[in-house]
């Protein structure tokens, strides 16, 4: 049979389109967003707007991604969904949902309104049971198998990874195992004690946790950040420092207060930035209060490394600083009474990319009694091909100020209690098959507190593995089908004359 | 049709369906603004913000030293050894085999078990970990796990609400996750926890309500051992 050219130029269109569609459908389908912590689906209560990472390097807690943590009871299916089944593809979406702190009547002092859901339910890759494996998240001790449990006690973190809904036959550990990250516990399933629950886990963080005590703590951020090293996305620094050079500010992203916190003081107005930070130094071997700035830095070299100080709080003649660059750690000490403004600690060293950090301790040596301050304020960094301009002539620094602005802040904000508490706490979700919220549409995205943001513009991150943009390879498809497109276009012309 | 007008409307087909499948986003501050919730404008360079003062101790004031805090946020809670001498009850140590006896005595912390002789003997294990122990019993229909943790998280950051605090005045609070009842309180400045799960979750009064897991808390007695101790 002959093929007209007519039917060649159709093929070729088709292959053209379809060369372009299929990549792009196949990035959008393993594209991971995730809506932020603490919006829950409308109706499910309030969350805690929570960016702490509890358990910072945690396993994700089942072995394969995709995986879709959303809420079992308020999802499709779920006896207060907005009806269907539970394997509805709906459920089996990005973007993540967060349900901590979700409707119930039980305890949770970190919930608003001291209730809520202590854990995360999290359904695995597809709607089958006993297929996909959970993982141990940490080290640690399989320390309590119930009829639908597994606790894992985390050894270096003291943290308890809970798991619930295994299929116990499909268990392969036994209480007193040491188990290692990533070992398999067991098979998702629905298990429940003879009465099945939809096919999920249940899995929640336990800590001896300051203010609290012993508590439930938010998994979401925690989920979040291992599920990017599952999908070996990056892990976002708080900022970057551009190639160029840069400050870094105590009041922006990068920077942390550590040790015994509240021995830092915050001034306002004074230093870079509008503000400083300061505590008196002692002669304790350890420190007791101390800071960090983090860096990551986008081009590796040489950079001078600069303090700005104010001389009304920099008082110690030998302060104390560390400096993680490249793979190597100094201490650094530095004369603060000699000088304020910016102060140079030297030149060093830097890699791109984090794991860098400049650090202050107050263990300097200088006794507690004599009230001999420290202080912490911005950084600075300058590459060393641009320190042909003094220090002190840098009122405008040819460096990009990075602090202060929250361009790119997915550290810790300051937790935020959201709606005032109480709301939606009256009713449990107890009993079956309760008519959904009227107006509730969870296939339309429309959710968190007061459902004020749609899922398609609040979702968190537009990111993937996979490479979700299509531009580069199905930009030449798209190019290769045009071409092919004419030339048999032209072809079947040149054949028909 | 006209060939050149086909070719042409597929062409211009095509390159619709390309803008139309283009992703969103593109510049940093879009992504960024995504990653945060926020708008794109707020996302935009903005002048810096003056940070939000903490509260604080009085300027003057000396600051409180604590006990050394390793890197990072966590440390192992100073035990009160006081309120641990005048505790009572005492745990009859006929109640534990020898060889847990032997293993809990290594307790990190003070170490309290329920005195009910009917929950000891369905011991299934006991583990002394580092920043903790735990006891794993296995009594009849239901599971009991009583564990302690001496490692403290300290989070700074964390605010709460007038319930959560005051649920922080309370000897104990109760929490229920699919009828796994968990009972946690504070006791010697580290940390304890009471779990209970029923094979029959959702009838057996056990999980289904509040008094057998307050009565286990009730019933906790104090192993003598030197757990904690310097």
């Amino acid at each position: 049979m002959r093929t007209s050219p007519k039917t060649l130029v159709r093929i070729a269109c088709f292959a053209g389109l379809m060369t372009f569609a299929l990549p792009v459908a196949d990035g959008f389908a393993q594209e991971f967003t995730y809506n932020p912590p603490g919006q829950l689906v409308s109706g499910s209560g309030t969350g805690r707007e929570d960016y702490t990472v509890y358990v910072p390097d945690m396993r994700y807690p089942m072995e394969a991604a995709p995986s879709f943590p959303n809420s079992q009871v308020w999802g499709r299916g779920g006896s207060q969904g907005p009806g269907g089944g539970q394997c509805d593809s709906q459920n089996y979406s990005y973007p993540w949902w967060d349900n901590f702190c979700e409707t119930r009547q039980w305890d949770v002092p970190m919930c608003p309104g001291g209730k809520g859901h202590q854990g995360q339910d999290i359904r695995p890759a597809t709607c089958e049971k006993n297929v996909h494996w959970g993982v141990a998240a940490e080290d640690g001790e399989i320390t309590q198998i119930g009829s639908y449990s597994v606790y894992l006690e985390g050894t270096a973190s003291g943290t308890r990874h809970r798991y619930l809904h295994m299929e116990p036959s499909t268990l392969t550990v036994s209480v007193g195992d040491r188990v290692t990250k990533g070992q398999r516990l067991g098979k998702i399933s629905n298990a429940f004690g003879g009465t099945p629950t939809t096919i999920h886990l249940h899995y929640d963080l336990y800590q001896n946790a300051s203010p609290m005590g012993p508590s439930y703590v938010p998994t979401y951020m925690s989920l979040v950040t291992s599920y990017e090293r599952l999908l070996g996305i990056p892990q976002e620094p708080c900022a970057v420092v551009p190639a160029a050079g840069g400050v870094v500010d105590d009041g922006g992203p990068c920077f942390r207060l550590q040790g015994n916190v509240a021995s830092w003081r915050t001034e306002e107005g004074p230093g870079e930035g509008g503000g400083l930070r300061w505590t008196y130094a002692w002669e304790d071997a350890d420190e007791d209060a101390w800071a960090q700035w983090l860096l990551d830095l986008e081009a590796g070299g040489e950079y001078k490394l600069e303090v700005h100080l104010v001389g009304e709080y920099a008082k110690s003649t030998q302060a104390r600083y560390e400096l993680t660059h490249n793979g190597k750690t100094d201490e650094i000490r530095l004369d603060m009474s000699a000088g304020a403004g910016w102060r140079e600690l030297g030149t060093f060293d830097f890699a791109a990319g984090g794991d860098q950090d400049l650090s202050i301790f107050d263990n300097t040596g200088d006794p507690l009694a004599d009230r001999i301050q420290i202080m912490a304020d911005a950084i600075r960094l300058t590459p060393k091909q641009d320190m042909t301009d003094p220090p002190e002539d840098m009122g405008t620094p040819p460096v990009q100020d990075m602090g202060g602005t929250p361009t790119s802040d997915m550290g810790t904000p300051t937790p935020d209690m959201g709606t005032p508490p109480g709301q939606d706490m009256g009713q449990p979700p107890s009993g079956n098959n309760t008519t959904p919220p009227a107006g509730e549409d969870m296939s339309a995205g429309g959710g968190g507190n007061g459902g004020s943001t749609s899922t398609s513009s609040c979702a968190c991150r537009s990111v993937s593995s996979q490479g979700s943009t299509p531009s580069a390879p199905t930009g030449l498809a798209l190019m290769a089908s045009i071409l092919g497109m004419l030339w048999f276009r032209r072809r079947s012309g040149t054949d028909e004359a | 049709m006209n060939r050149s007008l086909l070719a042409t409307i597929t062409t211009l087909a095509i390159g619709a369906l390309s803008l139309g499948c283009q992703p969103e986003q593109d510049s940093d501050a879009t992504t960024r603004a995504l990653s945060l919730g926020i708008s794109q404008a707020e996302a935009n360079p903005t002048p810096k913000e003056v940070p939000t003062p903490k509260e604080v101790p009085t300027p003057k004031e000396a600051p409180v030293k604590k006990p050394y805090y390793p890197r990072g946020t966590t440390y192992k809670a100073e035990i009160d050894r006081a309120a641990v001498d005048a505790f009572e009850p005492r745990l009859d140590p006929s109640l534990l085999s020898e060889e847990a006896i032997a293993k809990l005595s290594t307790s990190p912390m003070p170490v309290l078990l329920p005195a009910n002789e009917a929950l000891l003997d369905k011991a299934k294990h006991y583990s002394v970990r580092e920043h903790g122990y735990s006891a794993s019993l296995a009594p009849e229909g239901h599971h009991v796990y009583i564990a302690g943790i001496r490692l403290v998280h300290e989070y700074p950051q964390i605010e709460l609400d007038e319930a959560g605090d005051a649920l922080l005045e309370q000897p104990y609070r109760l929490s229920r996750t699919h009828q796994i009842v968990t009972l946690s309180f504070s006791r010697f400045g580290v940390g304890y926890t009471i779990d209970i799960e029923c094979a029959k979750p959702m009838d057996d009064p056990r999980c289904t309500e509040d008094a057998y897991a307050i009565g286990i808390y009730e019933s906790l007695a104090l192993l003598a051992t030197q757990g904690g101790a310097p």
